[in-house]
């Protein structure tokens, strides 16, 4: 009987999934249990095993497209079995949001076994031994060719891989006569430096997620980047203002909150930066959801989720919402949305006395704001020179959507509105 | 091995008048595997007890002679008929000690035979000493040499514990030196009884031969095998068998007993645990078929690990 492959839910809050590499072609034989394809979603690369046995008959979505959990990605059946005809159409078609960064804390709830294959962390198959002397030699166990039982690496593979790592020919070090080194002083030979083998550390989850997704950014989107240096003189002194008045409301605007209201009051009269780019086409989102790049408690990582429907939001709202959102972001707890939902992004570094720097765009989002520390600096006033509290930041912006000349516009916008910051109370 | 173990009884009965034999045809028969021969003239109906074929009694009796301050040995033919009397050995001589706080002990010899592959079929062929390996307030041992044999009963008649001393039937002709001046084996000492580098063949009694046989096949094939005899499988040398394994990174456990819930597995298990890292693949538990031992000779032999299974094991699961 012919069996559907649909995309694994592989975790509680997957929405969908991308088809890494597909390990089986079409028309390949597959057993119940083997593994057949890698889907990524934003947490990991996982391995998706067969769960039935036969042939794989049709692959109805092709690697590196994006589809909801429980579409149909494939079909197996018998070699000769005729196939239902919804089954031979592609379906559907591809999500069309990426998600965020990294999402949440890597625990995957029980009833995600039941439906889906573990996740499983080493995709080698090693003996204890194997492992513990790679590790110690800091061999990479997918360079080794395992001759144990079933293909397992064992204890002769990591010698022999050794020995032929010795016996690979040393780079060659003759020097040109007469070169540098001949007109050098007779050094005395330098005393030996105990070989210490580097040792290779697992990635976490979160950090294979963004070491992945920010390759994709630099790799498919063109950055171009626009700087400015923001007066927050008069901010400052509102902000102090604001917040005596919100005193006993259990709510504190921060500079941050600033930044995000001025971008939303930017973005509505720039929409190209809250669009996404697709295919040729730009997706307008008529929604302004505000990424806001959360440093994880602990170094556990970066995470970018979003305040959603920023646009009709007030200053002490988007307070309240930032302040949730962060606790959220490090206890858990975010919705789905939340996690998948921004549509342009803010990285502040303000606290960590950093004057500039430039951010990694969040595909699918066309652009993203990194902002440094207040602090006071000379500028000049009236051709005087004078001390205000100032803030560099600096846009990236994708190529695809927007150029130089809209950058600058959106960029001297933020930059009007938060040295007026009276209008961001408007 | 059986003039080994002899010696020790003699020993012992001529040293200390509070040791006593009583069991099945241990008399006038001379036992019934001959080690008590003559035993009856020489040291008389008070110390070489024949007894009914009631094995409850026979071990209860002992149990309360030890109670009482006698050191008694006592006999079960066959360790299938010790099932008779396994409520006096697990209930009785396991707990009297713990159960009155040490006031009362009892210090019980119960040697019994073990094993199969003499053609003697489904009720007479069991290896049941890994059950009581498992009672806590036994201790159980198993020589396979007659060093061992006369060390480990000497050890056997100092302690104030109830011990099951098992024999293998087809190890009673074993030969092998045996020093003239005292010495003793201590109860829970594994030992080494062939060194070798590349994987560790853990077993104990007539097993113990098998690994014997199958390290010198292996060795002919330039496979060194560590042979480590357990001796004791009650208190366990878990260390040695951990260092073994640590030397060699593999391992067969290989008993006579049924796979299922046997006492190797609870090796294999011991040294997956502490030794996991150690491992160059998962420690290989071979033990007798999951049947009622064959009749058959034939068949018999099929369910009883010998040293070409050993050797297999070891070539299909370590590459060796």
């Amino acid at each position: 009987m012919a069996t559907k492959v649909v995309m694994p839910q592989m975790g509680y809050d997957m929405q969908q999934g991308r088809i890494a590499r597909w390990l089986k072609k079409e028309g390949e034989p597959v057993q119940r249990g083997e593994i057949i394809a890698e889907i990524e979603t934003d947490k990991a690369v996982v391995e998706m095993q067969a769960y039935a046995s036969g042939v794989l008959r049709k692959v109805l979505v092709p690697e590196g497209v994006t589809v909801p959990v429980g579409q149909a990605i494939g079909v197996i059946a018998a070699p000769d079995e005729p196939l239902p005809e919804d089954l031979t159409t592609p379906a559907a078609q591809p999500a069309a949001k990426e998600s965020a960064l990294a999402s949440a804390p890597a625990t995957v709830p029980p009833q995600a076994a039941a439906v889906a294959p573990t996740p499983t962390t080493g995709e080698v198959k090693a003996s204890p031994l194997a492992r513990r002397l790679a590790q110690e030699h800091g061999v990479d166990l997918g360079q080794v060719r395992g001759t144990g039982p079933g293909g397992r690496i064992v204890e002769a593979d990591i010698h022999r891989h050794l020995e032929g790592r010795q016996a690979a020919p040393a780079a060659p070090q003759a020097v040109p006569a007469g070169g540098p080194t001949a007109a050098a002083a007779p050094a005395a030979p330098p005393p030996p430096v105990e070989e210490v083998e580097p040792h290779l550390v697992e990635l976490t989850r979160m950090r294979q997620a963004i070491a992945r997704l920010t390759t994709r950014a630099k790799q498919e989107v063109p950055h171009f980047y626009v700087s400015a240096e923001v007066d927050m003189t008069a901010g400052m002194e509102l902000r102090v203002q604001l917040n005596r008045a919100l005193n006993g409301q259990g709510v504190r605007v921060s500079v941050n909150d600033f930044i995000i209201r001025a971008c939303v009051l930017a973005l509505q009269k720039y929409p190209n930066f809250n669009a996404f780019y697709h295919d040729g086409k730009l997706q307008m989102n008529p929604r302004i959801n505000i990424g806001v790049a959360v440093a994880l408690e602990g170094g556990q990582g970066l995470m970018v989720p979003a305040l959603l429907d920023c646009g009709a939001k007030s200053l002490a709202d988007l307070a309240r919402a930032s302040k949730g959102l962060v606790e959220r972001a490090n206890k858990g707890g975010l919705t789905a949305e939340e996690y998948g939902g921004a549509t342009f992004s803010i990285s502040n570094l303000g606290m960590f006395d950093v004057d500039s720097f430039a951010a990694i765009i969040h595909p699918p989002q066309s652009g993203v704001l990194a902002v440094g520390s207040v602090r006071p600096r000379p500028v000049v006033k009236e051709g005087q020179v004078a001390v205000a509290q100032t803030m560099h930041a600096t846009l990236s912006v994708d190529h695809r959507v927007s150029d130089g000349a809209d950058a600058a516009r959106f960029l001297a916008e933020v930059k009007r509105l938060l040295e007026n910051p009276v209008t961001l109370l408007l | 091995m059986r003039e080994a173990i002899s010696q020790g009884l003699r020993e012992a009965l001529e040293q200390d008048p509070r040791v006593f034999i009583m069991g099945e045809d241990v008399g006038a028969y001379g036992g019934a595997y001959a080690v008590t021969k003559g035993f009856l003239t020489r040291y008389g109906p008070k110390r070489v007890r024949d007894a009914p074929i009631a094995e409850s009694v026979i071990v209860g009796s002992g149990v309360g002679a030890a109670m009482g301050g006698l050191h008694p040995v006592v006999e079960i033919m066959t360790i299938n008929f010790s099932l008779l009397a396994m409520d006096q050995i697990v209930n009785h001589a396991a707990k009297i000690r713990y159960m009155s706080g040490g006031q009362v002990q009892v210090p019980l010899i119960i040697r019994t035979v073990t094993g199969g592959g003499a053609g003697l079929a489904a009720t007479h062929s069991q290896s049941l000493e890994g059950w009581y390996a498992s009672v806590p307030g036994l201790k159980v041992v198993f020589p396979t040499t007659p060093y061992d044999a006369l060390g480990l009963l000497r050890t056997c008649f100092k302690e104030k514990n109830p011990i099951i001393y098992c024999e293998h039937a087809l190890l009673y002709g074993v030969r092998g030196q045996v020093p003239d001046d005292y010495y003793d084996v201590p109860i829970g000492q594994a030992e080494v009884k062939r060194p070798g580098e590349h994987v560790s063949l853990i077993a104990y009694g007539r097993a113990v031969h098998i690994a014997l046989q199958a390290a010198q096949e292996l060795a002919s094939k330039g496979v060194q095998a560590e042979v480590v005899d357990l001796r004791s499988l009650r208190p366990l040398d878990t260390e040695a068998l951990v260092a073994s394994v640590k030397r060699t990174h593999r391992a067969v456990v290989i008993e006579e007993a049924w796979e299922t819930g046997g006492f190797g597995a609870y090796i294999a298990y011991l040294l997956h645990r502490q030794a996991f890292d150690d491992l160059d693949g998962p420690v290989v538990h071979l033990g007798g078929a999951d049947v009622p031992m064959p009749y058959a000779r034939n068949l018999e032999r099929q369910a009883i690990p010998d040293a070409a299974r050993v050797v297999a094991t070891v070539r299909e699961n370590f590459g060796l």
